[in-house]
């Protein structure tokens, strides 16, 4: 392996790991970006969708890929009432309220799912191996399995769609103007008890469908949506809140960051090294890379 | 009102006798339950006080396994344990000086760079394994009497707690800080140094979650990164403070007890499933306990004037 090659690999290794973050913050992105929920529940989300994704391939043998579908039509009612019970109540609450209490609900919501996956699921890892996804594919000098090009290139999908609704809909717009300032958008005519509602079903509905998506990539156990809380936060954070292109690029980065970390010095440093760096970024832009508005 | 005050005063000295003379006279699982109360408190304290300079601290639990390392690694040094416990506090302000330049960020983009901190710290902490023992965890020395003297250390801290807040809730300092709270563009345009004031509340929070963690050390045998970086404590804190009320004086201490005793309780009699109770337990005392317990009794009284004012 040349040189050259030796420097490319661990970015390419990386964009497609920055796939896998980029997807699992897809839904995050809605919720915490736009929304500005701070929704500790996101990895219990993903854990459940994982489950449900597995379940239906296990036991009707439903392709992790149509599965991935079908789960996330059943988490976007959820979402909707995720929002209505445990966030709205707080909404009229002063700012910083607004952020605090939410985190208490979500929290308490993530300590039952996680506490309940582990009483019927048990702590057993589980993985789900489909054949055709783990075959390589081959880019410029390297194989990577089709089920991480498949992941890679639903992230990005994901996120121009969400980009497109945000800017180009009606209810995107209306999501928008509500969490600049809900009682102008009130005083233009705007129903203001929908958007939220809808934004937050669309934010589960792709977490799950984010989530469902890594089924046969990653081993499955109740504490695997923690593995991925703090890093979708740091994601979506790091790009600017409401910043539909600064997620997608804080994921591809977070991706490169930690290949170059395994492929240069050691894993264990990983952690670390993202947290420094992101605080480093916020501490030289306060509203994230590509962020405008102030939180 | 003077005569409710000095009987006030009479009924905190008397629960503070009581409570100094306890160890001797209660069985020692009572006054373990008494003293994972006062770490509670101290906890839900350290998050309040950051709050009620309007910046919310969602990494108290990573300040607590910092001064719980810290502590550790000072006792072998033949550090006197209360130096050791003061140097846990002041060495994680120390460590954490640095971020302090975080308290510039807003709203939400503050909340998760201090949820971010825990991660850091333990990660060094697992990078460092010649010092710090890495995953393999560190034993601690012991000292004298460890129950007994880390029972009283915490009890001291909790009336500091509360005597400096009560001092501070009825100081002018009090508008200042109401002012950051409700608006930071409004606070600082009339020339109240909003930074200093988050930075020297910070600190303290920072102080008081560390101090923490040393004081609970004090009665370990072994820490590791799994035991005292422990999210369930952030959400005990959390969830303590928002019950008994934010930026009041007597509302976190209220709330820690009580979830406590409650988390103690479900630990003992439900193995499994004493998470997915507490869980529901915060949704609820949240969601019903909107505004803490103690502006819940508040307004309560305050309707019963106006009533009283009516007919």
């Amino acid at each position: 392996m040349s040189s050259v090659e030796s420097f490319i690999s661990p970015i390419i290794v990386g964009l497609m790991t920055g796939g896998i973050y980029g997807l699992a913050s897809l839904g995050l992105n809605m919720m915490f970006g736009t929304l500005r929920i701070i929704n500790i529940a996101h990895g219990a989300i993903m854990m459940l969708a994982l489950y449900f994704n597995y379940w239906l391939y296990t036991l009707y043998d439903v392709d992790p890929l149509i599965g991935a579908f079908i789960v996330s039509l059943i988490f976007f009612p959820l979402g909707i009432v995720l929002y209505q019970t445990l966030i709205s109540p707080f909404r009229k609450l002063r700012p910083v309220d607004q952020e605090l209490f939410p985190v208490v609900t979500t929290l308490g919501l993530s300590l039952v799912a996680e506490s309940l996956a582990l009483t019927f699921w048990t702590a057993d890892p589980r993985m789900v191996s489909v054949p055709y996804l783990q075959t390589g594919v081959k880019v410029a000098f390297l194989y990577i399995s089709a089920g991480r090009l498949i992941v890679f290139a639903v992230a990005i999908t994901g996120y121009l769609l969400i980009y497109l609704f945000l800017k180009y809909t009606y209810t995107g717009l209306a999501i928008r103007a509500f969490i600049q300032n809900p009682t102008a958008t009130a005083l233009m005519g705007v129903d203001v008890k929908k958007p939220p509602l809808i934004a937050s079903g669309i934010g589960v509905m792709i977490t799950a469908f984010g989530a469902a998506l890594l089924t046969p990539l990653i081993s499955i156990d109740p504490r695997v949506g923690g593995q991925f809380l703090l890093l979708t936060f740091v994601v979506v954070t790091l790009g600017g809140l409401g910043s539909v292109l600064g997620a997608a690029v804080g994921g591809l980065l977070i991706g490169v960051l930690e290949s170059f970390t395994v492929h240069y010095y050691q894993a264990m440093a990983f952690p670390a090294l993202m947290v420094v760096i992101f605080l480093m970024i916020l501490a030289i832009r306060p509203t994230g890379l590509f962020g405008r508005f102030k939180a | 009102m003077n005569t409710l005050r000095i009987l006030t005063r009479l009924f905190t000295i008397v629960i503070v006798a009581a409570l100094s003379i306890s160890p001797f006279l209660m069985e020692s699982r009572v006054v373990h339950l008494i003293f994972l109360c006062f770490i509670y408190i101290i906890l839900a304290q350290s998050m309040n006080i950051a709050s009620i300079a309007g910046a919310v601290n969602l990494g108290v639990h990573g300040m607590f396994g910092l001064g719980a390392y810290i502590f550790a690694l000072a006792l072998p040094y033949n550090i006197p344990f209360p130096i050791s416990l003061l140097l846990s506090g002041f060495g994680s302000v120390v460590f954490l000086l640095p971020f302090l330049l975080l308290l510039k960020l807003r709203g939400a983009y503050l909340a998760i760079a201090t949820l971010t901190l825990p991660l850091l710290i333990s990660s060094v902490i697992l990078l460092m394994p010649e010092q710090t023992g890495g995953a393999r965890g560190l034993f601690v020395p012991s000292v004298p009497e460890p129950h007994l003297t880390s029972y009283y250390v915490a009890l001291v801290a909790v009336l500091i707690l509360q005597l400096a807040l009560d001092r501070l809730f009825r100081s002018k300092y009090k508008y200042a800080l109401d002012a950051i709270f409700d608006d930071v563009e409004v606070a600082s345009s009339l020339g109240i140094p909003v930074f200093k004031y988050r930075c020297l509340f910070f600190s303290i929070s920072v102080f008081f979650a560390s101090f923490a963690g040393g004081i609970l050390t004090l009665t370990l045998r072994y820490i590791d990164v799994a035991t005292v970086f422990n999210t369930d404590d952030l959400g005990i804190a959390t969830a303590a403070m928002i019950f008994g009320g934010v930026r009041t004086v007597w509302g976190p201490l209220i709330g820690a007890v009580l979830f406590t005793v409650v988390v103690e309780q479900l630990r003992a009699s439900f193995m499994y499933i004493h998470t997915a109770i507490l869980g529901l337990l915060m949704i609820l005392l949240v969601l019903f306990m909107r505004g803490g317990l103690l502006n819940t009794i508040s307004v309560l009284r305050s309707k019963i004037k106006h009533m009283k004012v009516k007919t």
